[in-house]
């Protein structure tokens, strides 16, 4: 298969996959696509947002979509590493000999839901770095490869925090975006109140193989970013360094850290996944601004003057994309 | 055209048409540029007296802005990447031309990934319009640049504001400057004309040069300017005087002042008195007989025209008187030494009977009479002349004759290395040397030089004499160029008293040294009067005639008596001795009594514990203070003041 029908085919699938999706998911377009832009690039999600926004139910429908194992793992206080990991257990074997098995835990589904992980204390947590950056497993002194594609879809509710963990900074750089579940419109309130509350089921198809959305994650990597593209991701990320040269005033004013290089690596391909998606063959800064909201939002870390003046993240974040020029003079004179 | 040739022609395409519309733009930035200096400063100019120069300045700048402005825009830096990326920008093309550019020149251009952005970049350039996307048209900017330029252009017909104090301090300057050129131009042309001989003087010249050329460039007000020339003039003063002090050249410039022809003219003049006196004869000293032969020729030449006249024979006996008569004055004329061969003729012409023929040669030799006439006074005139001359050296000398007798020295060192003079020659050059020794003595080491030549002389040794004589002759020379020098500074220093003088009076030196006559506006009339008596600049045009008055510099005249502020009290009014009463009320009369005043508030009388002074000027205050307020009757006021000064 050539590229340009690699290239063909990707968008159909594409296309098609929101198609599904948007069956059950009423609106959330931008969530949709951030959470399919993470999947073709290897990535993995952390869906912020109140009670009753779909969160949940945009993941199932996913898992539906794909044709991929899923599971689900409510993360609760009690909830152990083990229990997500999996462990060993005592076995009897039809000859009657007892002997250690490995149970595997949940974590070994192509689709695993961390339902509410921030409930879960920071040593059930810590349990997900290891899978979702190596993508393997090491219990009983013996590491357990996942099988690809993996890719964890985290919830957490802003809302309620009393008895919960916050995740670690190392934690959230893990999730290639952070996406924000907001309200529905009232098109949209009523458009969910129509399918759910009026009989007809929605069945929802499988549009894509593992093998399918491996070679969409090799197809992304193959997408040509020009220098001046790449060379402005690399600004966006070098001025949310506070105290160095190239940091804006805002960010030397509410920033305590910046975002770590994974924030420019999910900037690009996440861009490469929107021009492919689009149906073109390089990113453009339109795709790069596009990518800086989920991807760099929860790698900010604000300090105590930006929360005590209620100075989010991104809004930093749109004062960054305006100050930061696309096209600078020394791009022109270095190419 | 594969597709990377059509990216890279329409990207090149683009970028030159780039820079033609920077070019264009900036031509137009530049011209709005330049109005809007021009316009502010022309407004600063209409208000503010800022120089013509300064105006001038900004108006090239204002020219010279669109052409800049135009070079930046067509020379700015600029390549096709930049260009690409632009076209991205402005046709939303979401970075395919960049892309593929950067592609193209770094990538494989068998990569797929290559091929298909290229395919795609081109594929997006194949609907752009460079025309409408690189439009040449005028831009807005183009608006405020006419209304800058009509500012501009309006501004031109509005007067400038200027202050009376700034118009006079300008014309001061502009009088000064131009005061200044002259005076330098003046001393420059001195400097080249002649070379001067002393070095004071030469210094002098140079220094009133650089103050002229000082007083051109520099912003004086008139004291400085004035203060400037002073000085100079002091200076030159100072050196004339010494020079004018100088006994020879005293001697020199009274023999100049008389007027005596110069040696060459003199010897020129010899030989042409001398062949006049060859012509006249004995007639040249004798003007009375010259008159008496004319009136006579005067009169036979009436009996002539008379005879002529009477239509008949002549009267035989009338002819015989008549050649008789002319006769007797031949001879007359022969004893006088007169060629007239006229004469001759008209006897002949006479005894012939050519009446009208013998009239002709008598008005003839009437001409040749007058003639003679004319040059016996001539002659007369220049023996005058030649008696003034110094007849020898002694004299020479005596009468300042300086380059006169620096000839005869040269004659005489001519004559003395010749060798050839007799004894007597000789002899007679040492008396004329020896008389010239003493007024010699006031020409420094003139006389040095003549007593050694006398001594050679006396000596036989002819040639060092000669070569003392020439010393001599030098040195006077050197005398006669001083006295140049004299002049020079002379004129010189009239130069910069004119100087002072057009400054002084607020006059250009064209208006002040060649007196011109014209129609003058207002500020060209002199100022009549000292001070506040001034007239005043009323603009009107009067006609000037310079020459008709004395210039007088008034600046630094003091003259209190007319001085409009303070006394107005004129003094006693004088009466006539009989009408002077002798005893008036109120005025003190010799012997009577003092006239009591009582002063309020300290009495003197009695004992006192203040002090005397205390109390006198106790008095005095109260004293000023009932005259300020009128309560001393005005017949008392003096004397009742110089009653209390007394005190003091």
């Amino acid at each position: 298969m050539s590229t340009e029908e690699q290239i063909t085919q990707f968008r159909e699938t594409y296309s098609a996959m929101r198609l599904e999706i948007g069956k059950m998911i009423v609106g959330h377009e931008e969530i949709v696509d951030g959470t399919l832009q993470a999947l073709l690039t290897g990535g993995h999600v952390l869906l912020e947002g109140v009670p009753g926004l779909g969160k949940t139910l945009l993941v199932r429908t996913l898992s539906e979509v794909l044709d991929l194992s899923f599971s689900r793992v409510q993360f609760t206080p009690d909830l152990m590493p083990a229990d997500i990991v999996g462990t060993n257990l005592v076995m009897e074997t039809p000859d009657g000999r007892r002997e250690f098995k490995f149970q595997h835990g949940p974590i070994f589904a192509h689709i695993v839901l961390a339902d509410e992980i921030n409930r879960a204390t920071p040593k059930t947590q810590s349990a997900m770095l290891e899978a979702m950056q190596e993508k393997s497993v090491t219990a009983g002194g013996e590491m357990r490869k996942l099988a690809p594609p993996f890719f964890v879809l985290a919830t957490q509710n802003p809302i309620d925090q009393e008895g919960t963990y916050p995740l670690p900074e190392a934690q959230l750089d893990r999730f290639l975006f952070k996406l924000v579940v907001g309200y529905p419109s009232e098109a949209e309130l009523t458009e969910v109140l129509n399918r759910t509350t009026e009989g007809a089921d929605i069945t929802i198809n499988s549009i894509a193989t593992a093998d399918q959305i491996l070679s969409m994650q090799q197809l992304v990597r193959e997408v040509p970013v020009a220098s001046h593209v790449k060379n402005f991701a690399v600004r966006l990320v070098l001025a949310t360094h506070p105290g160095t040269e190239t940091a804006l005033p805002i960010t030397d004013q509410f920033l305590r850290f910046g975002s770590s290089p994974r924030g420019a690596q999910a900037l690009v391909l996440a861009g490469k996944v929107k021009a492919l998606s689009e149906g073109r063959f390089n990113v453009s800064f339109d795709d790069i601004e596009a990518a800086a909201r989920p991807a760099l939002r929860h790698r900010l870390i604000p300090n105590f003057e930006a929360e005590a003046e209620g100075v989010t993240t991104d809004h930093m974040i749109e004062q960054i994309l305006s100050e930061v020029p696309r096209n600078i003079e020394s791009d022109v004179v270095a190419s | 055209m594969s597709d990377e040739q059509l990216i890279q022609t329409t990207v090149s395409r683009a970028s030159m048409r780039r820079r033609l519309n920077w070019g264009w733009e900036g031509l137009w930035r530049g011209l709005l540029s330049g109005a809007i200096l021009w316009a502010v400063v022309l407004i600063f100019y209409k208000l503010f007296p800022i120089s013509e120069p300064t105006l001038h300045l900004a108006g090239k700048i204002a020219l010279g802005l669109p052409v800049l402005g135009a070079m930046v825009g067509l020379f700015r830096r600029s390549n096709e990447l930049a260009t690409a990326r632009w076209m991205d920008e402005k046709q939303g093309l979401k970075e395919r031309i960049s892309t593929a550019l950067e592609l193209k020149s770094t990538k494989d251009h068998g990569d797929r990934w290559t091929q298909l952005v290229l395919k795609d970049a081109a594929s997006s350039l194949g609907k752009i319009d460079l025309r409408r996307l690189l439009p040449f048209r005028v831009p807005r900017s183009s608006r405020w640049c006419i209304l800058a330029l009509a500012v501009g252009a309006g501004l031109g017909f509005v007067p400038e504001y200027r202050s009376d104090a700034y118009l006079e301090e300008k014309e001061e300057a502009d009088n000064i400057k131009e005061t200044g050129e002259y005076l330098a131009r003046f001393a420059k042309k001195q400097l080249q004309r002649r070379p001067i001989s002393m070095e004071e003087t030469r210094q002098a010249v140079e220094e009133i040069e650089e103050l002229g050329e000082h007083l051109s460039r520099a912003r004086l007000t008139r004291d400085s300017a004035l203060k400037d020339i002073a000085n100079v003039t002091e200076k030159v003063k100072e050196q004339l005087d010494g020079l004018e002090n100088d006994p020879a050249l005293k001697r020199m410039q009274r023999a100049a002042k008389m007027p005596t022809p110069s040696q060459g003219m003199a010897d020129g003049q010899q030989e042409k008195m001398e062949a006049m006196r060859e012509q006249l004869g004995d007639a040249a000293d004798q003007m009375d007989a010259m008159d008496k032969l004319q009136k006579a020729l005067d009169q036979l030449k009436a009996s002539a025209a008379g005879m002529k006249a009477a239509n008949g024979p002549p009267d035989p006996s009338l002819m015989n008187d008549l050649s008789e008569a002319l006769s007797d004055l031949a001879e007359q004329a022969e004893n006088l030494g007169l060629d007239m061969p006229n004469l001759e003729a008209a006897i002949n012409a006479l005894k012939s009977g050519q009446v009208g023929q013998m009239v002709k040669e008598m008005d003839m030799a009437t001409l040749d009479l007058n003639k003679m006439m004319e040059m016996a006074k001539a002659l007369q005139q220049m023996e005058m002349k030649r008696q003034e001359q110094g007849r020898d050296l002694a004299e020479q000398l005596e009468r300042g004759q300086a380059q006169s007798a620096a000839s005869r020295l040269l004659k005489m060192a001519k004559d003395l290395k010749s060798g050839k003079s007799t004894p007597e020659a000789m002899a007679k050059l040492a008396q004329e040397l020896a008389e010239a020794l003493k007024p010699a003595e006031n020409y420094g080491e003139v006389a040095e030089h003549l007593q050694k030549a006398l001594q050679k002389m006396q000596a036989s040794n002819g040639s060092e004499a000669a070569s003392e004589c020439e010393n001599a002759a030098a040195a006077l020379d050197d005398l006669v160029n001083q006295l140049g020098d004299l002049d020079m500074l002379k004129d010189q220093l009239k130069g910069l008293e004119t100087a002072s003088m057009c400054i002084g009076n607020g006059l250009g030196w064209g208006q002040c040294a060649s007196n011109k006559i014209g129609w003058k506006q207002g500020g060209g009339m002199r100022p009549q009067g000292v001070g506040t008596w001034a007239d005043n600049d009323d603009g009107t045009w009067r006609w000037i005639d310079y020459s008709q008055t004395r210039m007088v510099d008034n600046s630094g005249v003091q003259r209190p008596d007319m001085d409009s502020r303070g006394l107005s009290d004129r003094g006693q009014s004088q009466l006539p001795a009989g009408l002077i009463p002798d005893k008036v009320k109120g005025r003190f009369s010799e012997g009577g009594p003092m006239p009591s005043i009582p002063l309020k508030g300290l009495s003197i009388k009695g004992t006192s514990n203040i002090e005397y002074t205390e109390a006198v000027s106790g008095a005095q205050s109260g004293d000023q203070a009932s005259q300020n307020q009128d309560r001393v009757p005005r017949a008392y006021q003096n004397a009742v003041r110089s009653y209390f000064d007394d005190w003091q």
